[in-house]
């Protein structure tokens, strides 16, 4: 899992200068902090062109002889074959419904975080949202597996309720479902803490200005507080969506083996029906949405209204 | 009616604290119809913080706030008849000039024809004519704030708000924008509440100034009363510049008395009534003062030495020495080549009616 943070807004406090700090002009210096860059490019480009390079080679079970030459047809196969269009399918749709309710949940989180009065209230909703995102997340699934499960928590208290019978199942796991919750909640601190920094950013005094000539609340909100962390709120969706499409742990443990989004499909193939380039090449499908979705990303927040 | 509904805005016994802190401190204060009221004073005396209670941003703690006779102080900032000038402007960064100056319209459901013929009226007012179209940080800060007050104006507020609306302009700009703010106010003959540390600014633009220091209200007037009369010690050195000195009555008679410095020497001050014995503290201007070389005589005459000299464009400042006191001394540079340096023995001399009792 890669935690990129492409995000304008969630950019302030990574490392990476923009501007070298003042006196590491030097070239010597420049270079040796070339060095982790280096150590980057080697393994992870060097990697990523072995696997573009795995994809285009044809397959052959183990122990018999790979035929010479490239070939386009894992490709054809990854976007054809029904079984893995509906795994790329799930992912797209798991990722979408996870992104839209972590923006639901997380933009009134972020905001009650940035804009509360009490610090109390701050330091609490902090926690409650670093807490569970400093856990592994594993141990958190499990969790999670102790609430949605059949004879989880949910399950039994809608029979202790009476609102079923103790025959009945609320399926809250083993399905879309549970696995959209699970990628939700694991999104959730991602997009809050992201939204977060944008909210912090914008001028409140555009809101008093907008009150002053007879917005109202509501209409501030929608008129002005919403469009200007827009760029914020993209960054959020991108986040939260890349990685949601690169969940593994969270469709296994909630899914149950029932619902494979892409990167479990691409584990079984490379691993169990062990055929590397055809893992491969649904890598660099998976690759090639995340990278189209960043640019998009960065063309839709690119620096608008000079601010 | 009548005199009452010429009183727009009414504030009596207003405080307001934040966690303890007084920064409001039972202010009370009418403005009238089509006047131009300037809060002044340093920052953290609470004129910022006054006009955001007018504004209903905060609430009061204690007192009345009244719009157009109408108790206000829990109403809020959308549901008052104001227009507002932010210090940073703040105009909107995603809307352009048009529909930010038309926001306030938009709100108040006008028509688009109607809403279209009051941007253009309200922008033609501010000359800002042809930049409709432009977003705000396409223009530069004087045009910014054109804008901002294009925005508030636009709506017909019952009062106009402003929050230091010059001090982000350079000086030049500053000087020019005042004197356009006020002809674009006195057209459009809005009451007006501006809210400064500028004291230039407040002279320049105000029908009435009200001097705030710590949280409550030092003195209300006119640019010259508060300047020429100023009521405390705080107005005396806020407002120009002051010689302030303490001097104990010596004598009196019936229009004047004569009291002794500490430093020495005795001076005579008109329109005065105080008791033999009785510390009082008056001031000075800089400018009343005129300097002349070498000794001489005469009432309110004093022999110092030069002990700083600045060119200030318009006028030197000096500083002269008097037996241990500095005199603050400006000397218009049109009538001075600057005559006096450092070390020259010197007289200065004031009028009896330039000497202005302090309280306090």
């Amino acid at each position: 899992m890669t935690i990129a943070v492409p995000d304008a807004a969630a950019r302030a406090p990574t490392i990476g200068p923009e501007k070298p700090p003042p006196g590491a002009g030097k070239a010597s210096s420049g270079i040796a902090l070339l060095a982790p860059s280096a150590l980057l490019i080697v393994f992870f480009f060097a990697a990523l062109v072995w696997l573009f390079q795995h994809s285009v080679e044809p397959y052959a079970p183990t122990g018999q002889a790979v035929e010479p030459g490239l070939t386009l047809t894992h490709y054809a196969k990854a976007l054809s074959d029904a079984l893995y269009v509906q795994s790329l399918w799930v992912t797209f749709k798991l990722s979408f419904i996870a992104t839209v309710f972590a923006l639901l949940l997380g933009y009134p989180l972020a905001y009650q975080m940035v804009r509360t009065n009490s610090a109390r209230v701050r330091t609490f909703l902090i926690l409650t949202i670093a807490i569970p995102f400093l856990t592994n997340l594993i141990v958190r699934l499990y969790a999670l597996t102790l609430v949605l499960g059949n004879t989880g928590l949910i399950n039994k208290f809608a029979i202790w309720s009476g609102l079923m019978t103790e025959n009945e199942i609320l399926p809250l796991v083993r399905n879309d479902l549970g696995v959209g919750i699970g990628l939700t909640y694991f999104v959730l601190p991602f997009v809050v803490f992201t939204l977060a920094t944008a909210l912090r950013r914008l001028d409140t005094t555009l809101e008093e200005a907008a009150m002053s000539l007879g917005a109202n609340k509501v209409v501030t909100f929608f008129k002005v507080t919403l469009p200007l962390s827009m760029p914020g709120v993209i960054g959020a969706a991108t986040l939260s969506f890349i990685l949601s499409a690169s969940a593994f742990a969270t469709p296994l443990i909630l899914g149950e083996g029932s619902v494979a989004m892409i990167a479990n499909t691409i584990y079984d193939q490379v691993l169990f029906v062990e055929n590397i380039p055809f893992g491969a090449a649904l890598a660099v499908i998976a690759l090639v949405i995340t990278i189209l979705l960043l640019y998009l990303q960065a063309r839709l927040t690119r620096k608008r209204y000079g601010a | 009616m009548g005199a009452q509904s010429d009183i727009v805005l009414q504030l009596t016994d207003v405080t307001r604290t934040f966690g303890g802190v007084v920064a409001v401190n039972n202010v009370s204060f009418e403005v009238a119809r089509g006047e131009f009221v300037t809060l002044l004073g340093p920052s953290g005396c609470g004129k910022t913080s006054t006009l955001r209670l007018i504004a209903g941003f905060l609430a009061p703690n204690a007192g009345e706030i009244r719009l157009q006779g109408d108790l206000v102080n829990n109403v809020p900032p959308y549901e008052r008849d104001i227009g507002m000038v932010f210090q940073s402007y703040a105009l909107f960064p995603h809307m352009t000039v048009a529909q930010n100056v038309g926001f306030g319209l938009q709100m108040r459901r006008v028509a688009k024809a109607a809403a279209a013929e009051r941007i253009a009226n309200a922008l033609g007012l501010v000359q800002l004519g042809g930049y409709e179209r432009r977003f705000p940080h396409e223009l530069s800060g004087g045009q910014q704030q054109r804008v901002a007050i294009a925005r508030a104006l636009v709506v017909e507020p019952a009062i106009l708000l402003m929050d230091e609306p010059m001090s982000n302009l350079d000086a030049l700009l500053r000087a020019e924008m005042q004197l356009e703010l006020k002809r674009i106010i006195e057209r459009v003959g809005v009451t007006t509440i501006n809210v400064t540390h500028n004291q230039e600014e407040a002279l320049a633009m105000s029908d009435r100034i009200i001097v705030m220091s710590t949280g409550h209200i030092e003195q209300v007037g006119t640019p010259l009363d508060v300047y020429a009369k100023p009521a405390s010690t705080f107005v005396a050195s806020f407002l120009g510049r002051s010689n302030i000195l303490v001097c104990e009555v010596e004598r009196r008679d019936d229009s004047s008395v004569c009291a002794r410095l500490p430093s020495g020497g005795t001076v005579v001050i008109a329109g005065v009534d105080a008791a033999v014995g009785e510390h009082i503290t008056f001031q000075v201007r800089p400018e009343s003062i005129t300097l002349k070389a070498g000794a001489d005589a005469g009432e309110n005459t004093f022999a110092g030495v030069v002990r700083q000299v600045a060119f200030m464009g318009s006028w030197y400042e000096y500083l002269i020495d008097v037996s241990g006191t500095n005199f603050l001394v400006h000397v218009p540079a049109a009538a001075s080549r600057n005559t006096f340096d450092d070390g020259n023995a010197v007289s200065l001399a004031w009028s009896a009616d330039d000497m202005v009792r302090l309280e306090g």
